[in-house]
């Protein structure tokens, strides 16, 4: 199964009467691009923005972001999700670079996050770093359009994965500038140890509704762990949630780049034998349905022959209970298991910095603390509602608090903490950010 | 140029060695003993006075001394107070802490210091104050004071202190991020990690995990139908209006409400205040979280002897150790005065 | 946490709880499994009658546990 997705690197967008590609500037066509991600009228006052790394710019609330693709052989970018369920993770992708497409709303909470193009916050996410061309829209329909309620954003999840999608087309006429080849050859001769990589989906709402992580479109809520290829998880398998706090908000964008298993897929064939990924469910009500995900991710590893095995933990709370339970589990049959998870260990850090903890869990990689509060500057421009912090429910920000008054001040600064900051958390990978015993 | 005040022992301050171990705080306008020595590794900054006081004496009556320290502090001016250092010394080691976390709070100053960390008075004051390592003897003195007056250095210069290994102090608890280079993403260190432990080569956790203090089970009671019966819940159970205010999470108190003359709790007067669990039904029936309508039934029956007639109710997502620990002493004083034998505790 | 500093006094304690494995990591010693999180002494779900029962049978478990001579933590 080999896939190559051909990489075009975008240096700026800019607006203009036709959508195309040139020497780096994607130029976008409003109205077509509107057109394409609102098909069925369902969003209204929607427009689009350019979000370049360095400026003075605050986006929020965000609902989505995906990476603009298009396959070479006409299939949906995300089968199942935006078009006809197809197979994922072999062919031919091309892909724009150094960009994003952002859907931004004007109601926030749960899960809605903020980025901000530059000062303190903008080393916490890595979608500070590339361009983002983001559309602001209104459901026409009024039932979400509220900040108090954990909403499922459809329409506005919908809209990225299509705008991304067109976005996409633009360059399939076009070389490619780069290549990257993903193939899981077989290695076998050289003996290297075998890998596995356990990812974890945000699966926890129980609501009627599309809330949850997309597997081929369909909900993955009742998902015992699967095996799958990598290579179906970079090419559109997986389309993103709307349940996870903004720092713990696995983007389909995270999906498409997925850095752990880009990264193990570098050392297939020299250091390790990459074998696959598995696919974990983040949270199930019960002892028992825990204890069974553990056993499946644990078998499939023994069958497999792992050597080893790293899990890539979502966020914390229930999720502790899986990520240490997972790891016992794993050890007991034989893989030398990492985990790598976030950390809350409370605003003063003097919290226990997970629900559960076991020593046997003896290689854990940081990506750091959602917990701490962080001051912001004011922002020349905000792309989306400013008002909507303190106004709406996010976790990361509040109306007013005893010790650090309200998040939002008259002069657009804000007190938050890190929660609100979209993939502050960095779990597939992303972040260069660990926690240290001060 | 910034004003450091030094604090010794008897002996350090060379007033003499056990037999003065009694005497009382004394303050100097000169540097003495281990000051001599700590003066010219300081920058900017010079050690203006010395307190002395035995270790006896601080240790036996602890707020006298502290109190006569605070009136020779009073009106002086200073910018950090470093103590010791402790090496071994027990009592030492606490007077040091207890000195440095009395400063620290009256005049709102930073206070330092050193010790080994076997020292007794690193358990006690190691969350309080930073506690450079130490030695574990006085020849370590040569090592001890350039690690002081590095650090004492930083804090007079306003430096952003770092973490606890990187500065060479105690572990105080607290876990704060650190930004790494933008090469060292979390994929790229898992990798090495998992390349390193496959190998058998010595690696570091990022997040060290001590195996959790086994507690001696308790020997079980005889017979529950003669017991004396107390329940405690975590599950964020609170009289409607919150009068305590508990919070939804990181708790600090709890509520310790008469439920003496009602046979359960009645959905309307109790509501959960939990910020980790959805509350639909808890606040429908209290009786799901603290089900005291068939604790009650069970009395009547005889198959409890009794039950203690207040309830003690707080949150239990992201309790803090220390606060756990106190709250726990603060509810066995209640149940005690009431003869209690044993305990029923509901989390969630 | 609060389970355990009691236990250190040396006063017998149950801990009725949905999540054991949490439990057991923490250090409790007595434990007796309880139904979901967001309502465990019961099932939430069931016709009252059943819920109160559940919760009758439950505290008995927990006091069995007390009365019980254990060498090691124990999940009732």
């Amino acid at each position: 199964m080999k896939l190559e997705i051909g990489n075009f690197y975008v240096k700026d967008i800019i607006f203009g009467l036709k959508t195309g590609y040139k020497n780096g500037i994607l130029t976008v066509n409003k109205k077509e691009a509107i057109d394409a991600l609102n098909p069925e009228g369902k969003l209204t006052n929607v427009d689009l923005h350019v979000a370049r790394p360095g400026e003075k710019v605050r986006i929020l609330p965000i609902k989505a972001v995906v990476e603009a693709r298009a396959r070479l052989d006409g299939r949906v970018t995300f089968p199942g999700f935006t078009g006809a369920t197809a197979a994922c993770g072999e062919g031919v992708l091309y892909a724009l670079k150094n960009m994003s497409v952002m859907a931004v709303g004007k109601y926030g909470g749960r899960p809605e996050g903020m980025v901000d193009m530059s000062g303190p916050a903008a080393e916490l996410t890595h979608y500070a770093d590339i361009i983002n061309l983001a559309f602001t829209a209104e459901n026409v329909d009024p039932t979400e359009n509220r900040g108090d309620i954990t909403k499922t954003n459809l329409n506005y999840r919908i809209g990225a994965h299509l705008l991304a999608e067109y976005l996409g087309k633009t360059v399939l006429t076009q070389e490619p500038e780069a290549w990257e080849r993903y193939e899981l050859s077989d290695v076998s001769e050289k003996k290297l140890p075998r890998v596995v990589l356990i990812t974890q989906h945000a699966t926890s709402s129980r609501n009627p509704g599309e809330y949850n992580d997309m597997f081929y479109g369909v909900d993955a809520r009742y998902l015992v762990p699967t095996l799958i290829h990598p290579n179906e998880m970079l090419d559109g398998c997986m389309c993103s949630s709307s349940v996870m706090p903004a720092c713990s908000h696995n983007c389909t964008y995270s999906y498409q780049n997925y850095p752990m298993i880009k990264k193990l897929y570098s050392g297939h064939g020299k250091d390790i034998d990459f074998v696959g990924v598995i696919i974990n469910c983040s949270f199930e009500e019960t002892v028992e349905k825990k204890e069974r995900a553990a056993i499946r991710v644990a078998t499939i590893a023994k069958m497999l022959g792992c050597d080893a095995a790293i899990f890539s933990q979502l966020a914390g709370g229930h999720c502790d209970v899986e990520l240490f339970t997972t790891i016992i589990k794993l050890e007991e049959a034989g893989s030398k298991t990492v985990g790598m998870c976030s950390e809350n260990p409370g605003r003063d850090g003097a919290t226990q910095s997970k629900t559960m903890l076991d020593a046997r869990a003896d290689a854990i990689v940081s990506t750091g603390s959602n917990a701490q509060a962080i001051e912001l500057p004011p922002m020349d421009t905000v792309i989306g509602d400013l008002n909507s912090i303190g106004r709406d429910r996010y976790p990361g920000a509040w109306e007013y608090d005893y010790i650090l008054g309200p998040s939002l001040r008259p002069d657009g600064s804000l007190i938050v903490d890190r929660r609100i900051i979209l993939d502050n958390d960095g779990a597939p990978g992303w972040s260069n950010k660990t926690c240290k015993d001060f | 140029m910034k004003k450091i005040i030094m604090y010794l022992n008897q002996f350090f301050g060379q007033i003499g060695g056990e037999e003065k171990a009694d005497y009382q705080p004394t303050i100097h306008e000169e540097m003495i003993g281990p000051a001599l020595a700590m003066a010219p590794l300081i920058k900017d900054g010079r050690i203006t006075h010395t307190i002395i006081c035995g270790d006896d004496y601080m240790n036996l009556h602890p707020e006298e001394a502290l109190e006569k320290i605070g009136e020779y502090l009073d009106g002086l001016e200073f910018d950090l107070l470093i103590a010791g250092p402790a090496f071994l010394a027990g009592r030492y080691g606490v007077n040091c802490g207890r000195v440095c976390k009395y400063v620290q709070e009256r005049f709102n100053v930073p206070a330092i210091t050193c010790m080994n960390e076997e020292n007794p008075g690193v358990d006690i004051y190691r969350k309080d104050i930073y506690i450079l390592k130490g030695g574990d003897n006085a020849a370590r003195m040569r090592n001890d004071m350039p690690a002081m007056a590095r650090f004492a250095n930083k804090l007079l210069n306003g430096e952003p202190i770092l973490w606890a290994d990187e500065e060479g102090y105690i572990k105080r608890g607290i876990r704060q991020t650190v930004i790494l280079d933008k090469e060292q993403t979390a994929a790229n260190r898992a990798y090495d990690m998992m390349l390193k432990k496959l190998r058998g080569e010595p690696f570091e956790s990022e997040l060290q995990i001590k195996m959790e203090e086994r507690v001696a089970i308790a020997a079980p009671i005889k017979d529950a139908s003669k017991a004396r019966v107390a329940f405690i819940s975590t599950g964020g159970i609170v009289p409607a209006d919150n009068p305590d205010r508990i919070p939804s999470a990181s708790s600090t108190r709890f509520g310790r409400y008469d439920i003496s003359g009602m046979d359960r709790l009645e959905p309307g007067e109790w509501i959960s205040v939990h910020g980790g669990y959805g509350k639909t039904h808890a606040n429908a029936n209290p009786n799901v979280i603290a089900p005291f309508d068939a604790l009650k039934t069970l009395v009547k029956e005889g198959k409890i002897g009794y039950l203690h007639p207040y309830f003690y109710s707080t949150t239990g997502n992201h309790t803090n150790q220390r606060e756990a620990a106190r709250m726990a002493g603060e509810i066995l004083e209640f149940l005690r005065e009431d003869g209690i034998d044993t305990v029923i505790l509901g989390s969630t | 946490m609060m389970v355990k500093e009691i236990e250190k006094s040396g006063m017998p304690i149950v801990h009725m709880v949905s999540m054991t494995p949490v439990a057991l990591s923490i250090g409790s010693n007595r434990i007796v499994k309880s139904y979901g999180v967001s309502a465990p002494m019961c099932d939430p779900e069931a016709p009252e009658e059943v819920q109160f029962k559940q919760r009758y049978d439950l505290l008995v478990k927990a006091l069995k546990a007390l009365c019980t001579d254990i060498s090691q933590q124990t999940v009732f």
